[in-house]
């Protein structure tokens, strides 16, 4: 098993005034080990790989509302569709919007787009769990700190929160 | 006992329980094996049918930190008390 740095969120492009929603933007790379496998000679993004997009950007609208207190783990994919491939070299559009906010858990819809048009979509679950370490935690801060536009600075973890 | 009814059924349904297993006092963290996702999952149709948000992860931690009697905010009984309360907050 090959497993590449899964970062596939390249900018935040808005979050709603409620912390609601949120638009993320990344291009497929026009080359990728991925691609050398899925397919060769006709490289698409695994769909896998398109609800792990859409969940990173679910991700980043619970730290965004959260301070960075909190991680969010990928708990839950219903109603998941995918309408067309994605090819490299096309830039996609993430988008999440929170459904509901429960208490240790989150579930948001989400879509991915190409110029507007729908290529997938799936309501994301997300767990909000305590970080397994510090290390983690600052890893997360320091991504959550390169996208200005989340306005999350991290905030202290809550007693029995860590 | 309708709330009771409404929780019982989705526990059962979501958790692959069945009828028999869950009584008023049956505790739905040590008395029956529910693994947390399912719980996640029960929890958020209980949120959705009542319109409320049952704070689950605020009696977790209280397990976590060994207050007293934490554990027993999970028996079903509790957790209907909270719902009808927090149905009634809402209402308000």
């Amino acid at each position: 098993m090959i497993l590449e740095r899964v970062a596939l969120i390249d900018r935040v492009s808005s979050v709603s005034d409620e912390r609601d929603a949120i638009t993320c933007e990344a291009t497929l790379p026009l080359e990728s080990p991925v691609f050398d496998g899925h397919f060769p000679g006709f490289a698409t993004m695994p769909g896998v790989l398109m609800i792990e997009m859409m969940a990173q950007a679910a991700g980043y609208l619970i730290l965004a509302r959260n301070r960075v207190t909190a991680m969010p783990i990928l708990a839950g994919v219903d109603s998941a569709r995918f309408r067309s491939l994605a090819r490299p070299g096309q830039a996609l559009t993430a988008q999440a919007k929170l459904v509901h906010d429960g208490s240790g858990y989150a579930v948001l819809d989400t879509t991915l787009r190409h110029e507007g048009q729908r290529f997938a979509e799936a309501q994301i679950r997300l767990r909000i769990t305590p970080f397994f370490s510090e290390e983690m935690r600052g890893h997360v801060i320091a991504m959550i700190a390169t996208h200005k536009e989340l306005d999350a600075p991290a905030g202290p973890v809550l007693a029995g929160a860590a | 006992m309708a709330t009771y009814d409404d929780v019982k059924d989705i526990f059962v349904q979501i958790c692959g329980l069945e009828e028999g297993d869950i009584a008023p006092e049956t505790n739905m963290v040590s008395d029956v094996t529910i693994d947390s996702i399912d719980f996640m999952d029960a929890t958020y149709e209980i949120d959705q049918k009542f319109g409320i948000k049952l704070p689950f992860e605020a009696w977790a931690a209280d397990v976590s930190d060994g207050k007293p009697g934490a554990t027993d905010q999970f028996e079903l009984r509790r957790i209907c008390e909270e719902v009808d309360r927090l149905k009634q907050l809402a209402a308000a």
